[in-house]
């Protein structure tokens, strides 16, 4: 699989372009210097999915100063509800993307804005998550989420 | 630890402090820590800098340092602050290519790839399948791409490429961590004796695998002279290499000249010996070798 591919998604989702290289193997890795002989090469970057490109939250944390676009930052309150499994209500202003679709409770034409997203918290990334109908849900791995919990003194288990 | 009586000045300053908890530290990660780093680490602890190096960080009665968010994100990296010499000594920079040969669960890795600003290439070698998923979380977490992992017996390291510069962070009896332990759960002085036989064996698949003029450093966590000078001074006789004097800005001794029956040599005073008391953290031993 060609890097441009996955270059071009950072690049029109996010608004970046990442100065490392891009190893496909299975997945996007983002790495320096690549070859076949190593187990792993670099962090696992952007996972090659049957229904399209999605980042990761390690690499999302990684890139997080040059975000631009598709960026949610949420409260506290909202971080708990997130990476406890609900969905938080949100409309994101600098949406972009390419699917094609308006957003349903607009009439304009603007993007519906619908794909992954960067969620931060008190300016930092926390990682992936996912945006549709004015609804964003966590893609933080449900491991690494439960670990931001106790991280952050909440009781709450997922 | 009375065995050692004779060889750590000031004894009783020693067994004080393996007596006493560790002072817990933790390293700064400038891959991915924000610029109010110490406002954020300052809500979460008590801390003070250590003098000798700006990102290791002494956290004041704290037991717990890998419960907050800036650990959670890779900000920093809970790490002994005796750890975080060898990689001091080793002193990679920017566009340089290192080998790390025994590398879980990734401490001295990370601290690598964020000394070279994750410019050039770290390839962390692990023996351990089991340790490798502690070394794979580690490099992600910290945000260290540029390092490759190898999953391999360091001795059998193929030998298609070669290094500026290489850790050897050799496997050891653990002295230097454990002397705050019961006396019986100690490695045995033949036990100590076996583990410097694959000690010298790894230091000296380094020297085949470093640049003509690169750096190998050698270090383990112990307080053995089998394990320590016995291996550098080994290693000196059957290669062309020679020491580097090393210069720490701490409290420290110098390597052993001799012990027991055996003769190191001058030579070793190039080397240095971390003890307990001297950082209120564990033990050390670090050797630099110019090859």
């Amino acid at each position: 699989m060609p890097s441009s591919n996955v270059r071009d998604y950072l690049k029109e989702r996010f608004g970046v372009n990442p100065e490392g290289e891009f190893y496909y193997i299975g997945d996007y890795w983002y790495c320096r210097q690549p070859e076949e002989k190593y187990e792993t090469n670099g962090i696992r970057a952007v996972r090659d999915m049957d229904i399209g490109l999605k980042p990761t939250t390690y690499f999302l944390q990684l890139i997080e100063d040059e975000i631009e676009r598709n960026r949610i930052d949420v409260s506290r309150e909202e971080l708990e509800a997130l990476i406890g499994g609900s969905m938080i209500e949100r409309e994101l202003d600098d949406a972009d993307c390419s699917c094609g679709e308006p957003a349903e409770s607009s009439s304009s034409s603007k993007c519906c804005g619908k794909g992954y997203v960067a969620v931060f918290f008190e300016d930092r990334c926390i990682g992936c998550g996912f945006y549709m109908d004015e609804l964003v849900s966590s893609r933080v791995p449900e491991g690494r989420g439960k670990e931001l919990l106790g991280a952050l003194g909440f009781a709450h288990e997922i | 630890m009375e065995k050692y009586r004779d060889i750590i000045p000031n004894f009783e300053a020693f067994q004080e402090e393996c007596q006493k908890e560790p002072v817990s530290a933790v390293r700064r990660n400038d891959i991915k820590a924000r610029k109010d780093f110490e406002e954020r680490l300052e809500k979460d602890f008590e801390f003070e800098q250590a003098s000798w190096n700006n990102k290791v960080y002494r956290l004041k009665h704290e037991k717990k340092p890998g419960k907050s968010m800036l650990h959670w994100r890779g900000e920093y990296y809970v790490q002994e602050e005796s750890a975080a010499v060898p990689v001091s000594v080793l002193e990679p920079r920017s566009g340089d290519e290192v080998l790390d040969m025994c590398s879980a669960p990734g401490g001295k890795t990370t601290q690598i790839a964020d000394r070279i600003k994750n410019e050039g290439l770290v390839v962390a070698n692990e023996v351990s399948d089991q340790r490798m998923k502690s070394l794979h979380a580690n490099i992600y977490r910290t945000g260290a791409f540029s390092v490759n992992a190898l999953n391999k017996d360091g001795r059998r390291i193929p030998e298609d490429r070669e290094f500026d510069k290489i850790l050897v962070d050799a496997p050891c009896s653990g002295e230097g961590n454990n002397c705050r332990r019961e006396e019986e759960e100690m490695a045995s002085e033949q036990e100590s004796k076996d583990l410097a036989n694959l000690q010298l064996d790894l230091l000296e698949k380094a020297f085949n695998l470093v640049k003509e003029g690169g750096v190998v450093v050698y270090s383990t966590c112990t307080f053995s002279p089998y394990e320590n000078e016995n291996v550098v001074n080994q290693a000196l006789k059957n290669n062309n290499v020679e020491l580097e004097e090393i210069e720490l800005e701490f409290n420290h001794e110098r390597g052993l000249q001799s012990y027991q029956n055996l003769d190191f040599g001058e030579e070793m005073e190039k080397t240095v010996r971390i003890y307990p008391h001297h950082l209120r953290s564990g033990g050390m031993y670090v050797a630099k070798f110019k090859c």
